[in-house]
């Protein structure tokens, strides 16, 4: 069809995006690649900070990519250098998770391929654009695995908390936002007149939150609650699809992934300044940290309610754009459910970390020091701004965010929350059985073994049978051909 | 120039010759070492005179070309010559310097690359198909040899027979092939041979091709007949096997891609064995990665992965285009430094734990990071990662597939892409991880030899290939016209 392929690695070109909230994305994952590598310092890690490196350029090359190609490499930089960040404490378990995320992301990555063959052949381009209809279900599927939407959210839950502290900071800013990105620029799905894409985040922000109730683990919580954030993401990024106001959508999907990533790695920098301080994760033995941590509580006070969406924060904000790109009451809903649960879970979060006296012994608490403490403060200064100023970070729409009956349906979810909260303490407390991991990969294996032994059966066959083989092949080709 | 041709096949035989008579150790270092590099000196200074001036063609013993014997090398014979001079002068460096030659070792490798030389040279299908059985005979003898060594395992006579038994069947197929071609065209030079081929029969037209595709099928690896590769690599020893693979493969490989694309023209006489080309080049692809995901000892594992990657080049050929004949060229040339850097820092980390099972590769990493390196790089190119030469010639392979055949060919692509993934990155895996402190109790309680020592020369031809993988890849644009050239030669 085409007489020449595209040549990868000497015709593409690099750039900046052009729309104003994809420049917003980019100029915060500069921001934060920075802040959190400033953050790990303290770690004395060269080996992951050689990683981090490579992992912001991953994310930045994703972003700045004018081609497909382009951007499988910023996503294969990303894959490989995190695979480096999990793996720093090189035992069994990490390991493990370190070789099931490679393997998930490079089925991802495939999927990706496959999709940019298809939508090369079909259109003569690889530019970054809307997929041709037809590449768009290989499209989902990789993006779907690479935002880590329900039930393919095994590998983020599971390998983020098998991380070292600092590094998990850094894993939750980039991968899961660049799918989101690449959403944004190449899905358009429409079946059956529905935004599907929508529709998936939706329910998946609503399910995640429910899987992050019941951890006990406070990485694993987190890493939870990445998985619901994206989920509004991607409701909103996904609206494209057929919603005659999708461009609302795209912006406030985008706008979300600026926020999610300052709130979240805030959330990440508290727990990573506590843990090592308790020698533990399990958020069921801390307690009692508030009298001795004041900086770190007002902290991860101002992320809870950024990430829960209390009105001057900048969750409220790109939640509001949110609300005001789709008139679909029932997807609008299931997001307010998901912000309901989100409040209840970051109010456990707040009361079992720093409220609830401790029923063992305290370890010595204290703030972590200046070169910790100045990202932190960097970040909570930017959910406030972000929440303030919204119209300076994504400057395409001029919605009106702090009308008097905005800000009143934003603040029922958290205050239902904190009803609940009220009520049924007890209940949300005790009633949380910790969620058994999937290793799949060795139970293929197991289901597998029995072909193998067939196969490998079939190679230690005799000479015999091979000049048989030999000759059968030889006739049937030739009696094929003529 | 026509001289230099001759030297071309001769040189490494005559090198052999003396190699087998030289019986000090130091001696046979230095003519493997001297002989080899000044080989590939000869090799690309043909290569840059064939790529300035055109195709040679010389005669043998003045007899001009229907009667005679002909020799020619074009540019794509030049490309497979590069890869050869280099491959070898590669070879006998790393077998030097990790563990010398065993008794034989050396003068088998130059009889080989000569065998190889006359493959790539040969202007008519009678030549062609004595140096073909010439270099069976060698890569037989390679690789029952470690059975005569100290190091030697019961398995490698036994490999080596089989290998040789197949090798005769094959060459016997290949002969009556020729025979068929012979007898309707009444020639065995290739050009005459081309001019005439579409007067030939259909019937013995087709069992002439499909004798063609059998014979050399057994010698690459096409899947019913790949199984002897595992077992003859593990037997050969991954340092051998780096060249058999890496380098010797390949000769075959232009062969049939030779005999099918010129003299026997397929792609207008016979379309559909390229359709059955690309489908058994999707079955290698598959099965290949399959069996290897299976494996336990690495150089078991890379065999099955050159069974799985000789698919990748059956389907661009197989797609019938130019763009696929260039995806296939491309890919052989990737192929041949990403095995080879595999084959040859796995050597390193295989005797660096005095085991060929990957699952003892715990502390490898930490033992001998810069082979540990090289391996990674080879790796992340054969699995196909944007920036190495991998994710180059797969794209192409891909697109000229997807061309022709739609989307399953780029789904076998992406699922092999996964499952090598998969492999690879557990071996990584468990180089990277430490020893417990039991392990290392235990091993130095039983361990009565220390960890080999290796001369930093060990320690520069993986690296020099890994590195390439990446060079090729990024280089892509300037590597690319010279297979283009290489492909016009054929198609």
């Amino acid at each position: 069809m085409h007489d020449r392929a595209f040549i990868p690695f000497a015709e593409y070109a690099f750039g900046l995006p052009t729309t104003g909230a994809e420049q917003a994305l980019f100029a915060f994952f500069a921001l934060l690649g920075l802040l959190v590598i400033l953050f790990m310092l303290p770690d004395r890690k060269p080996g992951m900070l050689v990683a981090s490196l490579f992992h912001v350029t991953g994310g930045l090359l994703t972003l700045a990519a004018n081609d497909l190609i382009g951007m499988l490499l910023g996503f294969e930089l990303m894959t490989f250098s995190a695979f480096a960040i999990i793996i720093q404490r090189r035992d069994r378990a990490a390991l493990g998770s370190g070789l099931r995320y490679i393997v998930v992301q490079i089925i991802s990555a495939g999927l990706f391929f496959a999709g940019a063959v298809w939508h090369w052949h079909l259109t003569g381009s690889l530019a970054v654009a809307p997929a041709a209809p037809a590449a768009q279900p290989l499209f989902l599927a990789s993006i779907l695995i690479k935002t880590a939407m329900v039930p393919l959210h095994f590998w983020l839950v599971d390998a983020y908390p098998q991380a070292p502290y600092s590094g998990g900071v850094l894993l939750s800013v980039f991968t899961t936002k660049a799918g989101v990105y690449a959403a944004a620029r190449l899905l358009r799905v429409g079946w059956l007149g529905q935004p599907v894409v929508a529709w998936i985040g939706a329910v998946v922000a609503v399910v995640a939150v429910v899987g992050a109730l019941r951890q006990r683990d406070v990485r694993r919580l987190l890493a939870y609650h990445i998985v619901s954030q994206v989920g509004y993401m991607m409701a909103g990024v996904g609206l494209a699809g057929v919603d005659r106001a999708g461009d609302i959508g795209l912006n406030a999907g985008l706008f979300h992934a600026v926020n999610h990533i300052v709130y979240k790695a805030l959330l990440l920098m508290v727990a990573a300044a506590i843990c090592p301080l308790f020698r533990h994760d399990d958020l069921y033995r801390m307690g009692g940290a508030l009298r001795r941590m004041p900086k770190t509580f007002v902290i991860a006070v101002i992320a809870s309610a950024a990430i829960v969406g209390v009105p001057p924060l900048s969750g409220y904000a790109s939640k509001e754009l949110l609300k005001q790109a789709t008139d679909n009451q029932l997807m609008i809903g299931l997001l307010s459910l998901a912000s309901v649960g989100t409040g209840l879970s970051f109010i456990k979060f707040v009361y079992l970390i720093f409220v609830r006296p401790s029923k063992e012994p305290l370890p010595p608490l204290r703030d972590p020091g200046l070169l910790r403490l100045t990202p932190m403060l960097i970040l909570a200064a930017l959910c406030l701004f972000n929440g303030l100023w919204p119209a300076l970070v994504s400057s395409d729409f001029a919605a009106a965010y702090y009308t008097p009956k905005a800000v009143a349906i934003g603040l029922l979810p958290p205050l239902v929350a904190a009803g609940i909260w009220v009520v049924g303490r007890r209940q949300v407390l005790d009633k949380m059985p910790a969620a058994k991991a999937i290793r799949w990969p060795e139970w293929v294996e197991k289901k597998m073994g029995s072909s193998y032994a067939r196969l490998r059966a079939w190679h230690g066959i005799h000479p015999q049978t091979v000049f048989l083989a030999l000759f059968v092949f030889w006739i049937a080709l030739a009696l094929g051909l003529s | 120039m026509s001289a230099v041709l001759i030297w071309l096949i001769l040189a490494p035989i005559v090198l052999a010759l003396i190699a087998a008579l030289i019986d000090k150790t130091v001696f046979r270092w230095a003519l493997a070492g001297a002989g080899s590099l000044g080989y590939a000196v000869l090799v690309s200074m043909t290569v840059w005179y064939v790529w300035g001036q055109g195709p040679v063609h010389a005669t043998i013993g003045g007899w001009s070309v229907p009667w005679g014997i002909g020799l020619r090398v074009d540019e794509l014979s030049a490309l497979f010559y590069l890869l050869l001079g280099l491959g070898l002068a590669g070879a006998m460096l790393f077998i030097g310097s990790t563990r010398g030659f065993n008794r034989g070792e050396s003068p088998l490798l130059f009889l080989l690359a000569g065998a190889g030389a006359g493959i790539l040279a040969a202007a008519d299908l009678f030549n062609l198909f004595v140096f073909v059985e010439l270099a069976a005979v060698c890569t037989a003898a390679l690789i029952a040899l470690k059975g005569a060594g100290p190091e030697g395992r019961r398995d490698s006579g036994a490999a080596g027979f089989l290998y040789l038994v197949l090798a005769s069947a094959s060459g016997m197929i290949l002969l009556v092939s020729i025979m068929l071609i012979y007898a309707a065209t009444g020639q065995l030079n290739m050009d005459e041979i081309a001019g005439r081929i579409h007067a030939m029969a259909p019937l013995p037209y087709a069992a002439a091709a499909a004798g063609v595709v059998a014979a050399f099928g057994v010698k690459i690896g096409l899947v019913p007949l790949h199984f002897w590769q595992a077992r003859a690599y593990a037997a050969a020893g991954s340092a051998q096997a780096a060249f058999l693979s890496g380098v010797a493969m390949k000769l075959y490989l232009y062969a049939m891609l030779r005999i099918l694309g010129h003299p026997l023209a397929v792609a207008q006489q016979a379309p559909a064995l390229l359709s059955a080309l690309l489908v058994i080049g999707a079955v290698n692809v598959l099965l290949g990665h399959i069996m290897a995901l299976a494996q336990r000892d690495l150089r078991r594992l890379l065999a099955f992965s050159s069974v799985a990657h000789l698919g990748y080049i059956l389907m661009g050929f197989g797609a019938g285009t130019r763009l696929g004949l260039v995806a296939a060229i491309l890919h052989v040339v990737n192929h041949v430094m990403m095995k080879t850097a595999l084959f040859w820092s796995g050597h390193v980390l295989c005797r660096q734990t005095r085991s060929a099972d990957w699952r003892r590769f715990r502390g490898c990493a930490e033992a001998q990071p810069l082979i540990f390196a090289a391996f990674i790089v080879a790796s992340l190119a054969i699995v196909g990662v944007p920036l190495t030469g991998g994710f180059a010639s797969k794209w192409l392979v891909s697109v000229a597939a997807f061309e022709q055949f739609g989307l399953w060919p780029v789904l076998v692509v992406a699922m092999g892409t996964i499952i090598s993934a998969v492999y690879y990155a557990r071996i990584i895996r468990m180089c990277l991880g430490r020893h417990s402190t039991q392990d290392q109790e235990r091993s130095r309680a039983t361990a009565t030899v220390t960890a080999p020592r290796f001369v930093v020369a060990a320690r520069v031809p993986p690296t020099l290939a890994a590195v390439a993988c990446l060079a090729v890849g990024m280089g892509i644009r300037w590597v690319l016209p010279w297979v283009e050239r290489a492909a016009g030669a054929l198609h």
